[in-house]
């Protein structure tokens, strides 16, 4: 399955995803970033959440979109959940593969290395200078983390998604820690009975 | 410290205030060359066969406004003898040293917009040189002058200690190089998302933002490796 995967997540990359630039994608997101702490006045708990809650609107859109390239069919575990989301996922998207290590014991919650470079991160450089803090409140690349959420939301999977880890910081490596709370069943819309 | 302009030995800081020894050994042979990568920590100056050092970089704005400059191989004292306050000659030497250099990017400002050099680029762009676009601009007090004009109107300066035998085509590629290095280096810094520009300056004339800890420590990075090719 782990093989066959991969080569689906570089197959649909090479032909069927339009590209842009990498360039643009990381300049424009590093405006957006930018932006926000000087909208929010550097309060950068505030910009996580944004971040967040921009990722979220972009996952809930973004799993038609994978499901209608890639045609994976639903999963049976957690585990080839976390798979498919490596290395077809990320590969279609960002074209990079992270790494997933440390499961759980009960094989709910996993991590996500972000392999070097990340492509959401290549010039920038936190200005530890002119604000301390930052190197401690913000996670840059939060956005993935909404994006998780969203897109695994659509698929009745109840997920929680953080960053352990940003080598932006200075830490040696980027981790996320993905974590299923709960499946969803399909919920009757409040109203009804 | 760099290592290209220290002394190999504390005896050696009483030597001429040249800032490297140029060793009377200039041979080129690839042998040497190799010898030179793989002992990292003897002298470069006196094994590496280019005896070629860079002493500064400094980089102007396309209206002469001068955004940043970084000086090599200024002599310091020895750590084995270090006081702790460095002897004022030394740091007399260090400053003369870093007037010198500004002095040089100033003077290379002048060639940069004589018509003589503009028929000079001129007449190189029409031939397809390898190394169109990088110019000797003069030879001075034994440093070598060679500026870069991007596209953009920046201009990059860099001044390198003069060698007896500079090979014309060879060496031309290498500098063109060089100078790719230092203008990717440039661009890196510029495009970090966090400069905190205000809306009024435009970031090709904003003096500080090449002033950066990691800015220094690349362009250090690109003038060791290039030292020790």
């Amino acid at each position: 399955m782990s093989k066959s995967s991969r080569y689906n997540g570089e197959d649909i990359w090479k032909n069927s995803v339009e590209k842009i630039n990498s360039e643009l994608f990381t300049l424009t997101y590093g405006s957006v970033v930018a932006q926000l702490c000087r909208d929010f006045g550097n309060n950068y708990n505030e910009v996580n959440n944004q971040l967040d809650k921009m990722g979220y609107n972009i996952g809930l859109r973004l799993i038609e979109e994978f499901l209608a390239k890639t045609g994976v069919r639903r999963c049976s575990t957690f585990r080839e959940t976390a798979e498919i989301i490596s290395k077809v996922g990320f590969k279609i998207f960002l074209n990079i593969t992270p790494t997933i290590e440390n499961w759980s014991s009960d094989g709910k919650s996993c991590s996500l290395i972000i392999i070097e470079p990340n492509p959401l991160t290549e010039f920038v450089e936190l200005p530890i200078v002119g604000d301390p803090k930052i190197n401690k409140e913000l996670w840059y690349s939060q956005i993935l983390c909404g994006v998780l959420r969203g897109a695994l939301q659509m698929v009745q999977l109840d997920v929680e998604v953080g960053f352990v880890k940003d080598a932006l910081r200075g830490d040696d490596r980027t981790e996320m820690r993905l974590k299923l709370n709960r499946v969803l069943k399909d919920e009757i819309p409040a109203g009804e009975d | 410290m760099s290592e290209t302009g220290q002394p190999a030995t504390p005896v050696a800081t009483q030597s001429p205030p040249a800032t490297h020894s140029i060793p009377s050994t200039t041979e080129k042979s690839q042998g040497s060359s190799v010898n030179s990568q793989v002992s990292q920590t003897s002298a470069k100056s006196k094994n590496s066969p280019k005896s070629q050092t860079i002493q500064f970089v400094s980089f102007i704005s396309r209206n002469d406004k001068p955004l940043y400059i970084q000086s090599f191989g200024l002599v310091s004292s020895t750590s084995s003898e270090s006081d702790s306050s460095s002897s004022p000659s030394f740091d007399a030497e260090n400053a003369n040293k870093f007037l010198k250099y500004n002095f040089l990017s100033h003077m290379a400002l002048d060639i940069f917009s004589s018509p003589a050099s503009l028929s000079m680029r001129e007449q190189q762009s029409h031939s397809a040189e390898a190394a169109s676009g990088v110019l000797l601009l003069f030879i001075q007090d034994e440093i070598a002058v060679y500026g870069y004009e991007t596209n953009n109107g920046l201009k990059v300066v860099v001044g390198i200690s003069n060698s007896p035998s500079i090979s014309e085509s060879n060496s031309h590629r290498n500098i063109k190089n060089l100078f790719l290095d230092i203008q990717k280096c440039y661009l890196r810094t510029i495009c970090n998302p966090f400069n905190n520009l205000g809306s009024d300056v435009d970031i090709n004339e904003n003096e500080t933002i090449l002033q950066t800890p990691t800015f220094d420590t690349n362009i250090k990075r690109i003038v060791n490796r290039w030292n020790e090719l």
